[in-house]
Protein backbone atom coordinates (compact mmCIF):
# COMPACT_ATOMS: atom_id res chain seq x y z
CA UNK A 1 0.00 0.00 0.00
CA UNK A 2 1.37 3.33 -0.98
CA UNK A 3 1.29 6.09 1.61
CA UNK A 4 2.66 9.07 -0.27
CA UNK A 5 2.81 8.01 -3.88
CA UNK A 6 2.60 11.64 -5.01
CA UNK A 7 5.73 12.79 -3.22
CA UNK A 8 8.99 13.06 -5.07
CA UNK A 9 10.70 10.29 -3.13
CA UNK A 10 8.01 7.77 -3.99
CA UNK A 11 8.34 4.22 -2.75
CA UNK A 12 6.34 2.42 -0.14
CA UNK A 13 7.53 4.20 3.01
CA UNK A 14 6.53 7.66 4.17
CA UNK A 15 9.27 10.13 3.19
CA UNK A 16 11.50 10.81 6.17
CA UNK A 17 13.42 13.94 6.97
CA UNK A 18 17.08 13.75 7.93
CA UNK A 19 16.25 14.31 11.62
CA UNK A 20 13.76 11.47 11.80
CA UNK A 21 10.51 13.30 11.10
CA UNK A 22 8.06 12.44 8.39
CA UNK A 23 7.82 15.05 5.65
CA UNK A 24 4.40 16.59 5.30
CA UNK A 25 2.60 17.10 2.01
CA UNK A 26 3.45 20.41 0.36
CA UNK A 27 0.99 23.05 -0.79
CA UNK A 28 1.03 21.51 -4.28
CA UNK A 29 0.39 18.05 -2.86
CA UNK A 30 -2.51 19.36 -0.81
CA UNK A 31 -4.03 21.10 -3.80
CA UNK A 32 -3.77 17.92 -5.90
CA UNK A 33 -5.53 16.02 -3.13
CA UNK A 34 -8.31 18.61 -2.83
CA UNK A 35 -8.88 18.54 -6.59
CA UNK A 36 -9.16 14.77 -6.73
CA UNK A 37 -11.44 14.84 -3.71
CA UNK A 38 -13.75 17.37 -5.38
CA UNK A 39 -13.94 15.27 -8.56
CA UNK A 40 -14.76 12.16 -6.52
CA UNK A 41 -17.42 13.97 -4.47
CA UNK A 42 -19.05 15.36 -7.60
CA UNK A 43 -19.32 11.81 -8.89
CA UNK A 44 -20.93 10.76 -5.60
CA UNK A 45 -23.37 13.65 -5.90
CA UNK A 46 -24.31 12.58 -9.41
CA UNK A 47 -25.01 9.06 -8.18
CA UNK A 48 -26.81 10.13 -5.05
CA UNK A 49 -24.32 8.57 -2.68
CA UNK A 50 -23.73 10.43 0.57
CA UNK A 51 -21.60 8.07 2.61
CA UNK A 52 -19.15 6.23 0.38
CA UNK A 53 -17.83 4.25 3.34
CA UNK A 54 -21.30 2.88 3.97
CA UNK A 55 -21.87 1.95 0.37
CA UNK A 56 -18.58 0.56 -0.92
CA UNK A 57 -20.16 -1.64 -3.58
CA UNK A 58 -22.19 1.21 -5.01
CA UNK A 59 -19.22 3.56 -4.86
CA UNK A 60 -16.94 1.17 -6.70
CA UNK A 61 -19.63 0.60 -9.31
CA UNK A 62 -20.36 4.29 -9.90
CA UNK A 63 -17.09 6.11 -9.22
CA UNK A 64 -14.31 3.54 -9.35
CA UNK A 65 -11.92 5.67 -11.37
CA UNK A 66 -12.47 8.85 -9.34
CA UNK A 67 -12.07 6.91 -6.12
CA UNK A 68 -8.80 5.42 -7.27
CA UNK A 69 -7.37 8.85 -8.12
CA UNK A 70 -8.61 10.28 -4.83
CA UNK A 71 -6.84 7.52 -2.91
CA UNK A 72 -3.71 8.00 -4.98
CA UNK A 73 -3.50 11.75 -4.38
CA UNK A 74 -4.38 11.80 -0.68
CA UNK A 75 -2.95 10.04 2.37
CA UNK A 76 -5.23 7.30 3.67
CA UNK A 77 -6.00 9.24 6.86
CA UNK A 78 -7.06 12.19 4.73
CA UNK A 79 -9.24 10.01 2.49
CA UNK A 80 -11.04 8.72 5.56
CA UNK A 81 -11.27 12.21 7.05
CA UNK A 82 -12.73 13.80 3.95
CA UNK A 83 -15.25 10.98 3.46
CA UNK A 84 -16.47 11.39 7.03
CA UNK A 85 -16.41 15.17 6.78
CA UNK A 86 -18.69 14.96 3.75
CA UNK A 87 -21.29 13.18 5.85
CA UNK A 88 -20.87 15.51 8.83
CA UNK A 89 -21.11 18.61 6.63
CA UNK A 90 -24.24 17.28 4.95
CA UNK A 91 -25.86 16.56 8.33
CA UNK A 92 -24.94 20.04 9.53
CA UNK A 93 -26.50 21.63 6.47
CA UNK A 94 -29.56 19.44 6.84
CA UNK A 95 -29.96 20.39 10.50
CA UNK A 96 -29.63 24.06 9.60
CA UNK A 97 -32.19 23.70 6.83
CA UNK A 98 -34.60 21.97 9.21
CA UNK A 99 -34.04 24.61 11.84
CA UNK A 100 -34.71 27.41 9.36
CA UNK A 101 -37.87 25.68 8.13
CA UNK A 102 -39.11 25.21 11.66
CA UNK A 103 -38.30 28.71 12.77
CA UNK A 104 -40.12 30.13 9.75
CA UNK A 105 -43.35 28.40 10.76
CA UNK A 106 -42.80 28.88 14.48
CA UNK A 107 -46.05 30.70 15.41
CA UNK A 108 -48.47 27.89 14.35
CA UNK A 109 -46.17 25.36 16.05
CA UNK A 110 -46.37 27.23 19.31
CA UNK A 111 -50.14 27.40 18.98
CA UNK A 112 -50.33 23.66 18.45
CA UNK A 113 -48.24 22.80 21.47
CA UNK A 114 -50.09 25.21 23.72
CA UNK A 115 -53.61 24.03 22.78
CA UNK B 1 -55.19 108.73 51.24
CA UNK B 2 -57.28 106.99 53.90
CA UNK B 3 -59.71 109.79 53.61
CA UNK B 4 -60.17 109.30 49.91
CA UNK B 5 -60.52 105.49 50.37
CA UNK B 6 -63.30 105.82 52.90
CA UNK B 7 -65.23 108.22 50.77
CA UNK B 8 -64.80 106.32 47.50
CA UNK B 9 -68.03 104.35 48.08
CA UNK B 10 -69.94 107.54 47.75
CA UNK B 11 -68.25 108.47 44.45
CA UNK B 12 -70.27 108.30 41.25
CA UNK B 13 -69.81 105.34 38.88
CA UNK B 14 -67.96 107.37 36.26
CA UNK B 15 -65.34 108.30 38.77
CA UNK B 16 -64.95 104.69 39.93
CA UNK B 17 -64.42 103.56 36.34
CA UNK B 18 -61.74 106.11 35.96
CA UNK B 19 -60.13 105.00 39.16
CA UNK B 20 -59.99 101.44 37.93
CA UNK B 21 -58.69 102.48 34.54
CA UNK B 22 -55.85 104.53 35.85
CA UNK B 23 -53.99 104.42 39.08
CA UNK B 24 -52.66 107.79 38.25
CA UNK B 25 -56.01 109.43 38.81
CA UNK B 26 -57.25 110.40 42.20
CA UNK B 27 -60.68 111.62 43.28
CA UNK B 28 -61.12 114.00 46.06
CA UNK B 29 -64.41 114.47 47.85
CA UNK B 30 -65.53 117.96 47.49
CA UNK B 31 -68.23 119.73 49.47
CA UNK B 32 -69.27 121.78 46.53
CA UNK B 33 -69.20 119.27 43.70
CA UNK B 34 -69.38 115.51 44.22
CA UNK B 35 -68.33 114.74 40.71
CA UNK B 36 -65.14 116.65 40.79
CA UNK B 37 -62.35 114.33 39.91
CA UNK B 38 -59.00 115.51 39.04
CA UNK B 39 -56.11 113.82 37.34
CA UNK B 40 -53.16 113.35 39.52
CA UNK B 41 -49.86 114.45 38.19
CA UNK B 42 -47.75 111.50 37.12
CA UNK B 43 -45.15 110.53 39.70
CA UNK B 44 -41.52 110.86 38.73
CA UNK B 45 -41.08 107.01 38.75
CA UNK B 46 -43.99 106.42 36.47
CA UNK B 47 -42.78 109.11 34.18
CA UNK B 48 -39.38 107.54 34.05
CA UNK B 49 -40.85 104.14 33.23
CA UNK B 50 -42.84 105.59 30.47
CA UNK B 51 -39.82 107.27 29.02
CA UNK B 52 -37.70 104.17 29.17
CA UNK B 53 -40.45 102.09 27.60
CA UNK B 54 -40.68 104.48 24.77
CA UNK B 55 -36.93 104.53 24.44
CA UNK B 56 -36.44 100.72 24.39
CA UNK B 57 -36.99 99.85 20.75
CA UNK B 58 -34.61 102.44 19.53
CA UNK B 59 -31.91 101.82 22.06
CA UNK B 60 -29.20 99.29 21.28
CA UNK B 61 -27.66 99.49 24.72
CA UNK B 62 -30.53 98.37 26.94
CA UNK B 63 -31.11 94.71 26.11
CA UNK B 64 -32.83 92.42 28.52
CA UNK B 65 -30.97 89.07 28.14
CA UNK B 66 -27.66 89.82 26.57
CA UNK B 67 -24.91 92.08 27.68
CA UNK B 68 -23.24 92.02 24.29
CA UNK B 69 -23.88 94.91 22.01
CA UNK B 70 -25.82 93.92 18.96
CA UNK B 71 -24.45 95.38 15.85
CA UNK B 72 -26.67 97.43 13.72
CA UNK B 73 -27.84 95.75 10.58
CA UNK B 74 -26.61 97.77 7.69
CA UNK B 75 -28.85 96.51 4.92
CA UNK B 76 -32.37 95.27 4.59
CA UNK B 77 -31.09 91.81 3.61
CA UNK B 78 -29.18 91.58 6.83
CA UNK B 79 -32.21 92.46 8.86
CA UNK B 80 -34.29 89.95 6.94
CA UNK B 81 -31.69 87.22 7.40
CA UNK B 82 -31.48 87.96 11.09
CA UNK B 83 -35.20 87.83 11.55
CA UNK B 84 -35.58 84.60 9.57
CA UNK B 85 -32.88 82.58 11.32
CA UNK B 86 -33.45 83.85 14.83
CA UNK B 87 -30.70 82.80 17.23
CA UNK B 88 -29.64 79.91 14.91
CA UNK B 89 -27.11 80.20 12.18
CA UNK B 90 -25.21 77.84 9.92
CA UNK B 91 -22.14 78.23 12.03
CA UNK B 92 -24.01 77.34 15.21
CA UNK B 93 -25.61 74.34 13.49
CA UNK B 94 -22.34 72.98 12.18
CA UNK B 95 -20.71 73.42 15.57
CA UNK B 96 -23.61 71.63 17.23
CA UNK B 97 -23.48 68.62 14.94
CA UNK B 98 -19.70 68.44 14.87
CA UNK B 99 -19.58 68.40 18.66
CA UNK B 100 -22.31 65.77 18.80
CA UNK B 101 -20.63 63.55 16.22
CA UNK B 102 -17.30 63.99 17.96
CA UNK B 103 -18.75 62.92 21.28
CA UNK B 104 -20.43 59.86 19.75
CA UNK B 105 -17.18 58.75 18.12
CA UNK B 106 -15.24 59.36 21.31
CA UNK B 107 -17.68 57.45 23.51
CA UNK B 108 -17.77 54.55 21.07
CA UNK B 109 -13.98 54.39 20.99
CA UNK B 110 -13.77 54.64 24.74
CA UNK B 111 -16.35 51.88 25.17
CA UNK B 112 -14.41 49.55 22.88
CA UNK B 113 -11.19 50.36 24.68
CA UNK B 114 -12.77 49.60 28.06
CA UNK B 115 -14.06 46.31 26.70
CA UNK B 116 -10.60 45.33 25.50
CA UNK B 117 -9.10 46.39 28.78
CA UNK B 118 -11.57 44.18 30.60
CA UNK B 119 -10.72 41.19 28.41
CA UNK B 120 -7.00 41.80 28.85
CA UNK B 121 -7.25 42.22 32.61
CA UNK B 122 -9.64 39.35 33.05
CA UNK B 123 -7.00 36.95 31.88
CA UNK B 124 -4.13 38.59 33.68
CA UNK B 125 -4.89 36.46 36.67
CA UNK B 126 -3.25 36.36 40.03
CA UNK B 127 -1.16 33.26 40.62
CA UNK B 128 -1.26 30.47 38.09
CA UNK B 129 -2.34 31.58 34.62
CA UNK B 130 -5.42 29.93 33.15
CA UNK B 131 -3.90 29.61 29.71
CA UNK B 132 -0.20 29.40 29.06
CA UNK B 133 2.69 28.68 31.33
CA UNK B 134 6.05 27.02 31.29
CA UNK B 135 7.17 24.87 28.41
CA UNK B 136 10.34 23.70 26.77
CA UNK B 137 10.37 22.96 23.07
CA UNK B 138 12.76 23.09 20.14
CA UNK B 139 12.69 25.66 17.36
CA UNK B 140 13.32 24.77 13.73
CA UNK B 141 17.09 25.04 14.20
CA UNK B 142 16.92 22.60 17.09
CA UNK B 143 17.53 25.27 19.78
CA UNK B 144 15.66 25.24 23.07
CA UNK B 145 12.67 27.59 23.11
CA UNK B 146 10.81 28.32 26.35
CA UNK B 147 8.00 30.61 27.48
CA UNK B 148 10.63 33.29 28.23
CA UNK B 149 11.36 33.55 24.51
CA UNK B 150 7.79 34.69 23.95
CA UNK B 151 8.20 37.76 26.15
CA UNK B 152 8.91 41.26 24.86
CA UNK B 153 6.45 41.13 21.97
CA UNK B 154 2.88 40.13 21.52
CA UNK B 155 2.78 36.51 20.48
CA UNK B 156 0.26 34.69 18.36
CA UNK B 157 0.36 30.97 18.99
CA UNK B 158 -1.23 28.29 16.87
CA UNK B 159 -1.31 24.59 17.63
CA UNK B 160 -1.43 22.21 14.73
CA UNK B 161 0.41 19.49 12.87
CA UNK B 162 2.03 19.35 9.48
CA UNK B 163 -0.02 16.41 8.22
CA UNK B 164 -3.22 18.32 8.85
CA UNK B 165 -5.64 17.92 5.93
CA UNK B 166 -7.43 21.24 5.58
CA UNK B 167 -8.00 23.35 8.68
CA UNK B 168 -4.39 24.05 9.70
CA UNK B 169 -3.25 25.14 6.23
CA UNK B 170 -6.21 27.53 5.99
CA UNK B 171 -5.52 28.93 9.43
CA UNK B 172 -1.81 29.28 8.77
CA UNK B 173 -2.55 31.21 5.59
CA UNK B 174 -4.69 33.46 7.75
CA UNK B 175 -1.86 33.76 10.27
CA UNK B 176 0.48 34.87 7.47
CA UNK B 177 -1.98 37.60 6.49
CA UNK B 178 -2.34 38.72 10.11
CA UNK B 179 1.44 38.95 10.48
CA UNK B 180 1.65 41.21 7.43
CA UNK B 181 -1.22 43.46 8.47
CA UNK B 182 0.05 43.89 12.03
CA UNK B 183 3.58 44.54 10.79
CA UNK B 184 2.34 47.17 8.39
CA UNK B 185 0.21 48.93 10.99
CA UNK B 186 2.18 48.54 14.20
CA UNK B 187 5.69 47.54 13.21
CA UNK B 188 7.57 44.51 14.39
CA UNK B 189 5.61 43.83 17.57
CA UNK B 190 4.33 40.34 16.92
CA UNK B 191 5.95 36.94 17.20
CA UNK B 192 4.02 34.23 15.41
CA UNK B 193 4.51 30.74 16.76
CA UNK B 194 3.38 27.38 15.46
CA UNK B 195 3.48 24.57 18.00
CA UNK B 196 3.21 21.05 16.68
CA UNK B 197 0.99 18.58 18.51
CA UNK B 198 2.43 15.70 16.54
CA UNK B 199 5.81 14.91 18.10
CA UNK B 200 6.21 11.62 16.23
CA UNK B 201 6.18 13.00 12.73
CA UNK B 202 7.00 16.67 13.16
CA UNK B 203 10.73 17.03 13.65
CA UNK B 204 12.26 20.55 13.58
CA UNK B 205 13.25 20.04 9.96
CA UNK B 206 9.77 18.92 8.89
CA UNK B 207 8.18 21.89 10.67
CA UNK B 208 10.65 24.30 9.12
CA UNK B 209 9.98 23.00 5.62
CA UNK B 210 6.25 23.10 6.20
CA UNK B 211 6.12 26.65 7.55
CA UNK B 212 8.38 28.05 4.84
CA UNK B 213 5.37 27.76 2.52
CA UNK B 214 3.29 30.05 4.72
CA UNK B 215 5.41 32.87 6.15
CA UNK B 216 9.13 33.22 6.91
CA UNK B 217 8.36 34.90 10.26
CA UNK B 218 6.50 31.97 11.80
CA UNK B 219 8.57 30.22 14.44
CA UNK B 220 7.92 26.49 14.40
CA UNK B 221 8.22 24.58 17.65
CA UNK B 222 8.18 20.90 18.35
CA UNK B 223 9.57 18.54 20.95
CA UNK B 224 9.42 15.07 22.35
CA UNK B 225 6.16 13.43 23.33
CA UNK B 226 6.16 14.56 26.98
CA UNK B 227 7.14 18.15 26.26
CA UNK B 228 4.50 18.54 23.56
CA UNK B 229 1.89 16.95 25.78
CA UNK B 230 2.84 19.38 28.58
CA UNK B 231 2.57 22.50 26.41
CA UNK B 232 -0.78 21.35 25.05
CA UNK B 233 -2.01 20.88 28.60
CA UNK B 234 -0.77 24.34 29.62
CA UNK B 235 -2.65 25.95 26.73
CA UNK B 236 -5.74 23.81 27.24
CA UNK B 237 -5.28 22.15 23.90
CA UNK B 238 -6.78 18.71 23.41
CA UNK B 239 -3.92 16.37 22.68
CA UNK B 240 -4.72 13.13 20.93
CA UNK B 241 -1.49 11.84 19.47
CA UNK B 242 -1.18 8.14 20.23
CA UNK B 243 1.55 7.50 22.83
CA UNK B 244 3.18 4.88 20.63
CA UNK B 245 3.46 4.84 16.91
CA UNK B 246 3.61 1.77 14.74
CA UNK B 247 5.90 2.18 11.76
CA UNK B 248 4.04 3.59 8.81
CA UNK B 249 0.93 4.40 10.83
CA UNK B 250 -1.08 7.22 9.37
CA UNK B 251 -3.27 9.24 11.67
CA UNK B 252 -4.78 12.64 12.28
CA UNK B 253 -4.41 14.74 15.42
CA UNK B 254 -7.32 16.53 17.00
CA UNK B 255 -6.30 19.91 18.17
CA UNK B 256 -7.66 23.25 19.17
CA UNK B 257 -8.39 25.62 16.33
CA UNK B 258 -7.77 28.88 18.15
CA UNK B 259 -5.02 31.41 17.87
CA UNK B 260 -3.79 32.33 21.31
CA UNK B 261 -2.77 35.94 21.74
CA UNK B 262 -0.28 36.55 24.55
CA UNK B 263 0.86 39.97 25.73
CA UNK B 264 4.54 41.05 25.98
CA UNK B 265 4.66 39.77 29.55
CA UNK B 266 3.64 36.32 28.39
CA UNK B 267 0.10 36.45 29.75
CA UNK B 268 -2.86 35.19 27.80
CA UNK B 269 -4.99 37.95 26.29
CA UNK B 270 -7.53 36.43 23.97
CA UNK B 271 -8.31 33.45 21.76
CA UNK B 272 -8.97 34.30 18.13
CA UNK B 273 -11.31 31.73 16.62
CA UNK B 274 -11.87 30.48 13.09
CA UNK B 275 -14.91 32.67 12.61
CA UNK B 276 -12.76 35.78 12.49
CA UNK B 277 -11.16 36.83 9.24
CA UNK B 278 -7.49 37.74 9.00
CA UNK B 279 -8.45 41.43 8.99
CA UNK B 280 -10.59 41.09 12.10
CA UNK B 281 -7.90 39.10 13.90
CA UNK B 282 -5.21 41.60 12.94
CA UNK B 283 -7.40 44.47 14.09
CA UNK B 284 -7.87 42.83 17.48
CA UNK B 285 -4.11 42.42 17.85
CA UNK B 286 -3.40 46.01 16.78
CA UNK B 287 -6.03 47.35 19.19
CA UNK B 288 -4.65 45.41 22.13
CA UNK B 289 -1.16 46.57 21.22
CA UNK B 290 -2.35 50.20 21.10
CA UNK B 291 -3.73 49.87 24.61
CA UNK B 292 -0.54 48.32 25.93
CA UNK B 293 1.22 50.70 28.29
CA UNK B 294 4.31 48.59 29.00
CA UNK B 295 7.38 47.99 26.89
CA UNK B 296 7.29 46.31 23.52
CA UNK B 297 10.39 45.05 21.77
CA UNK B 298 10.16 46.38 18.23
CA UNK B 299 13.42 44.98 16.89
Amino acid sequence: MKWWPFSSSGGDAQPKSSDGGIIAPTRTDRQACYNSRDIFFKCLDRNDILDSEDNPAQTVKACAEEHKIFEKDCASAWVKYFKQKRVVDWKKEEALRKYQMESSRMPPDIQQTSS
Amino acid sequence: MSQSGMSSSRLPATCLRMLRASSDTICKPSTRNFTSCQFRRPTPVAAQLRISRNALPSSAHHRLFSSTIRQHAKTVQQVKARNESGPFSWRAGILFFATGAGLIVYFKYEKERMQRQRIAEQNKGIGKPLVGGKFELKDSEGNIFTEDDLKGKYSLIYFGFTHCPDICPDELDKMAQMIDIVKQKKGNILKAVFISCDPWRDSPEVVKKYLAEFHPDIVGLTGDYDNVKAVCKAYRVYFSTPPELKPGQDYLVDHSIYFYLMDPEGDFVEAIGRERTAEQGAKAICDFASDWKGKINRE
